[in-house]
Parts: C-alpha cells; sequence; structure tokens
C-alpha cells in the first residue's frame, strides 16, 4: 500500500515545478521531504541545533525566492544542496569576525571545543552512530561523505554540489574515509575519559 | 610502499562500483595493510549507509513548522519561472549582442567604399559627362570625316572652275 502511495505522490522534480509556478503547498511538501536531510547535511558547519536550523530556514527561503531559475531537467535535490553548501560557505565567510564555535574549513574540531562536547553529549545518546564521528571531520569531508552515502548522489552531482571537479570528490572521498576509519580505529575521547575514571576509582579503593 | 596506489585504486573502485584491476588483485594478496584497508573501507560505507538511515527517522517536529512560517512573512515571493525560451542567460545574452556588434562593424566597413560615390554627386556627374562627351565624339567621328572630304571636292571644283573660265572679280586690268 506505501509503494503504490509513493508510486502515486509526485517526483520532487514536478513538486518543484508546481512551486515555480505559484503553488506554496507543493514546496511545502519539499520542505517536509528534504528539512531534516538539510538538517543533518549542515550539521558540521554550525555548533548549535539552533544555527543549523537557522540554516536550513534560510537555504529553504532562498530556494523558494529562486525556483523560478531552477532547470526541471536536474534533480531538485542536487539544486537544493548546492544552494545549502554556498549559503553555509558564505555565512561562515560574512562571520568571519566573531568568534565562531568551529571554523568553515581549518583543522579538525579540537578535542575540547563545543562541537567535541555536543558530540560526547550525543554520544551518549546514540552510542555508535558513525555520523557523530564523521562529525569531527572537516565540513567539506563530512558533506561530501553524506552526499554520498546518505543522499546516495551520483558523483558528477556531488561534485556539481560542491562545485569541484570529479577527481577533486573522488580525492576528498578518499580522505574522508582514510581520516574516518583511523578515528574509527583510535579510542574516543569519551572512552578514554571513561576509562581514566574507573582507573581512578580503583586506585582509590585500593 | 606503493601501498599508497593500491588504496586509491580501491577508493575509486568503491566509488565507481567497477571491479578491481588484475594488479591491485594480486597486490591485496600479498599486502595486509591494503587487505585492512579494503576491509576497513568496506565496513565504513556500510555504517555510513545505515546509520544515515537510523538518523532520518529521527523527528525534528519544529523544523518544518518553523520554515511553513517563514514562507508565510511578507517578503518571500518565489520568482515565477519564465517559458524556457524566455530564459536567456546572462552569457548567452552578451555573447549574442557580441556578435550583433562584431557582424554590423564588418557590414559598415565592407559597405562604405560603395558608398563613396553617392557621398561625392559631383564627382559622378563630371565624370558621367566626360564620359557621354568621349562616346559622342567617337559617335560623330564618320560624319566629320565625310564633311572634311566635301569640303575638299567643292574647294577643288571651285579652283577648277575659276582657272577654266577666268572670271575676274574685278581685279586689275592691264
Amino acid at each position: 500500500m506505501d509503494a503504490i502511495r509513493e508510486a502515486l505522490s509526485p517526483t520532487d522534480e514536478e513538486l518543484a515545478a508546481r512551486a515555480a509556478a505559484g503553488s506554496r503547498p507543493a514546496f511545502e511538501e519539499l520542505v517536509s521531504r528534504y528539512s531534516l536531510r538539510l538538517f543533518h547535511f549542515l550539521r558540521s558547519r554550525s555548533g548549535s541545533d539552533e544555527d543549523v536550523e537557522d540554516l536550513v530556514q534560510e537555504t529553504f527561503l532562498k530556494a523558494y525566492r529562486n525556483i523560478g531559475r531552477y532547470d526541471y531537467q536536474r534533480k531538485y535535490s542536487t539544486w537544493l544542496f548546492t544552494v545549502a553548501v554556498r549559503l553555509s560557505i558564505s555565512r561562515h565567510r560574512s562571520q568571519g569576525a566573531k568568534p565562531l564555535s568551529l571554523n568553515s574549513e581549518g583543522p579538525e574540531h579540537p578535542s575540547s571545543g563545543p562541537q567535541e562536547v555536543l558530540i560526547q553529549k550525543e554520544e551518549t545518546q546514540k552510542a555508535g552512530n558513525i555520523w557523530l564521528f564523521a562529525r569531527t571531520l572537516k565540513p567539506s569531508e563530512y558533506e561530501v561523505l553524506w552526499l554520498r552515502y546518505a543522499e546516495e548522489m551520483p558523483m558528477k552531482d556531488i561534485a556539481r554540489a560542491m562545485k569541484r571537479s570529479l577527481v577533486g570528490v573522488r580525492v576528498l572521498l578518499h580522505r574522508s574515509r582514510l581520516k574516518l576509519g583511523k578515528k574509527l580505529r583510535a579510542p574516543s575521547p569519551a572512552a578514554d575519559l571513561a576509562e581514566a575514571a574507573a582507573a581512578e576509582q580503583r586506585l582509590s579503593i585500593l | 610502499m606503493l601501498c599508497f596506489i593500491y588504496k586509491w585504486n580501491l577508493s575509486r573502485a568503491f566509488d565507481s562500483g567497477k571491479p578491481l584491476d588484475r594488479r591491485t588483485k594480486r597486490h591485496l594478496v600479498r599486502c595486509e595493510t591494503c587487505r585492512e584497508f579494503s576491509r576497513l573501507g568496506e565496513e565504513i560505507g556500510r555504517r555510513l549507509y545505515e546509520d544515515a538511515a537510523s538518523l532520518a527517522r529521527d523527528a525534528r517536529p519544529g523544523l518544518g513548522d518553523k520554515v511553513r512560517q517563514a514562507l508565510g512573512e511578507p517578503g518571500q515571493t518565489p520568482s515565477l519561472s519564465l517559458p524556457k525560451r524566455l530564459r536567456l542567460r546572462p552569457v548567452l545574452a552578451a555573447a549574442v549582442a557580441l556578435a550583433v556588434i562584431g557582424v554590423s562593424i564588418i557590414w559598415m566597413v565592407r559597405s562604405r567604399p560603395a558608398r563613396m560615390p553617392q557621398l561625392d554627386p559631383l564627382f559622378r556627374l563630371e565624370t558621367q559627362r566626360a564620359y557621354l562627351l568621349s562616346a559622342l565624339q567617337r559617335a560623330e567621328s564618320p560624319y566629320q570625316a565625310e564633311i572634311l572630304e566635301l569640303k575638299k571636292t567643292l574647294k577643288s571644283t571651285a579652283d577648277y572652275l575659276a582657272a577654266r573660265f577666268d572670271i575676274g572679280l574685278g581685279g586689275d586690268k592691264e
């Protein structure tokens, strides 16, 4: 029954075409389809959930204002993620003077930074989700992994969304997987802390 | 030593879905590090897929509503799409404008020599007059020769008659 409903429901591209013709409900349907996906995609760029939600909202507003420019022969998801990437980068540039919780394209998140603290907090709730480790990578590395594995985008669409060459995307994916592999093999800071606390307790008993 | 090349080959195979080449396969048999890399790469890929699906099940109820509310605010109007023919991109428009300018310059340069006599009508009239005169002269020349011939004949006839009859024209009488 769900499969039939899914087959009958309009595609993203059809909805975008209707939205471009002036239908707001069509665009709202796109918002419900993509808001959570965009939220997770943009998470590496911001320190708090509120900031990410603001960025998601801005992305949709920008997409709504410029829906007339969308080319229906291309995938809507590629276009929307392109808008999101550009917006997040420009937002980080404009906030360059302010003290940020993390760098847009700088070094990976420091172990004692707010991002790391947030991740550790979440780690206790959702133990073992690999995307939490991925969030400690550089934003571009996290984003390329998200587009490749969560969105299952073709390589050329990833290249278009991230404004990189095809080879550039392949290299970035290779590097991201290598780094993630190293992080997965290395003991996590939270585990280190837990281990250290346990050792201290044992010593105090002795 | 050349493991980085084989790791790159493995990584490309993960992304393209194409089978590994023979050399990489042979290397994998011998190299424990690359086998580990291959295993870890597959494991990471699988976990990234699966854990993304679990993230997608997380509900953030306020998020969609927040966006919908923002869409309803004044000033948020979509740019309605134009028919495809009218969606002329700026680059295309600039190219067309350049082509038009180029063609018009070439046209002006080429058409100028043909237009020059029009800029000086007196010169053209003079040229035409000279041409007509010479043509007229050429057309009159056979008659002129005949007239000259007749003049000569008349003169010699008058000379003969004068000698034959010796008509005095009131000249000296001795």
